[in-house]
């Protein structure tokens, strides 16, 4: 594979792959801190 | 006579060709529109300024000695200020939106697109691989990132491709709109999204660690943008360092930008300026930016086919990292279609998003290109 091409698929893959990841991370970590979240004010109430 | 032709040859006057009086030229124009048409002021005129020392005949950019050479030398060679403005931008910066919806994030990457279509466009008007990378990167609007790469990878074009990126982000208004329309239908412009939902505070301190952990590991290259984003973030977001998040946003942001901008616009003697590449290279930079809209809006309706709530296909624009003149628009233009919806806070999702994009795109061509 030419380098321009490998730069490009390397490139575009590299971008949705790391957006895709931060997507599912950010997803579970928001239900995470929710769930921290609910669990402290129960126990302060 | 003697004495008169002495003080002559101590002057400058003798140095100066035609070509440093068009950079005056062109630094006073910059001047006037930083000054008469707000036209990017805070970088515009610091270039503008440095454009003109540098055409002035003095030592200013002697490697080694040159007061605006060490600037850039330390500054942007060094890649130590884009880094240091990203976390000055991470401080500033509401994630709200990305977390409450962070399909947008998809919207982020999808207008690197035109960073890459501009990369095969720069190859075919006979750049190396190394300039045409430099040259998409300007597609994703992010001067700071722009700078950075080109540090990396082809120093003799940072100038012009800086200016490149900083003046299509004060063209967003004008470059943005016409593009937007021809892609998106009246229905399209007039799709209503559901208010976003409250994010926490946890949620936000969360938001830049678990980012800066999984874009360092994948993208290793992209660390020192990315990181000092999410550090300065985390400073914002954490509550209880409001001096340095302070600090960060004001002082420090506006430190690194003054000697961004004069140590920029030092890069564009007339010798390097004045060359038909320098055209070439603005007119893939405007490709790259439309690139990079269009791809955005047309990856909006994409999703929009497997997805049950629609998202307005114009947030796709606000892709590009312009923060926040891209959604701004994508908010007026839903308006002009239906001036109850209101876009802006979902636009802002894509748009910061970009702004991660962007950094991830540079770091790639580092990684791969380096």
């Amino acid at each position: 594979m030419s380098l321009p091409l490998y730069t490009f698929v390397a490139g575009i893959t590299g971008v949705f792959l790391t957006m895709i990841l931060l997507q599912v991370f950010i997803t579970l970590s928001s239900k995470l801190a929710i769930y921290i979240e609910s669990k402290t004010t129960i126990q302060e109430k | 006579m003697d004495v008169i032709l002495n003080i002559w040859s101590s002057m400058a006057f003798d140095s100066l060709y035609w070509g440093n009086f068009v950079m005056w030229g062109i630094a006073f124009l910059f001047i006037y529109l930083a000054i008469k048409k707000d036209f990017e002021p805070l970088l515009l005129l610091p270039i503008a300024f440095g454009i003109l020392l540098v055409n002035l005949p003095s030592e200013i950019m002697t490697p080694g000695e040159g007061l605006l050479w060490k600037f850039y030398h330390y500054g942007e060679e060094w890649a130590v200020i884009p880094p240091l403005i990203f976390l000055g931008l991470g401080a500033m910066t509401d994630f709200g939106p990305v977390i409450a919806n962070p399909k947008t994030l998809l919207l982020g990457a999808g207008a690197q697109g035109g960073v890459y279509l501009t990369f095969f466009g720069a190859l075919a008007a006979g750049f190396t691989v190394y300039e045409a990378a430099t040259i998409g990167i300007i597609g994703g609007a992010d001067g700071p990132t722009t700078i950075f790469l080109a540090a990396k990878l082809a120093p003799h074009m940072m100038g012009v491709c800086a200016v490149a990126a900083y003046s299509y982000m004060a063209l967003v208004p004008i470059i943005q709109p016409p593009i937007i329309r021809v892609l998106t239908t009246e229905k399209e412009r007039k799709i209503r999204m559901k208010s976003l939902r409250k994010v926490s505070k946890l949620e936000k301190i969360f938001f830049p660690i678990i980012t800066c952990i999984i874009v360092c590991l994948l993208v290793p290259d992209a660390a020192a943008l990315i990181g000092m984003f999410c550090f300065g973030n985390l400073l914002k977001e954490s509550g209880v360092v409001d001096r340095l998040s302070n600090t960060a946003q004001n002082e420090l942001m506006n430190i690194a930008v003054i000697f961004l901008g004069i140590s920029v616009g030092a890069t564009m003697p007339a010798e390097v300026f004045l060359s038909p590449k320098v055209i070439y290279i603005f007119v893939l930079g405007v490709v790259a930016f439309a690139g990079a809209t269009a791809i955005g809006i047309l990856l909006a309706k994409v999703m929009n086919l497997f997805l049950k709530e629609k998202i307005n296909p114009i947030i796709g624009a606000a892709g590009v990292s312009a923060v926040p003149m891209a959604a701004r628009v994508a908010h007026k233009i839903g308006q002009e279609a239906d001036k109850k919806n209101y876009l802006l806070m979902h636009a802002m999702g894509p748009n910061v998003a970009g702004v991660i994009g962007t950094a991830v795109a540079a770091g790639m061509f580092i990684s791969v290109l380096k």
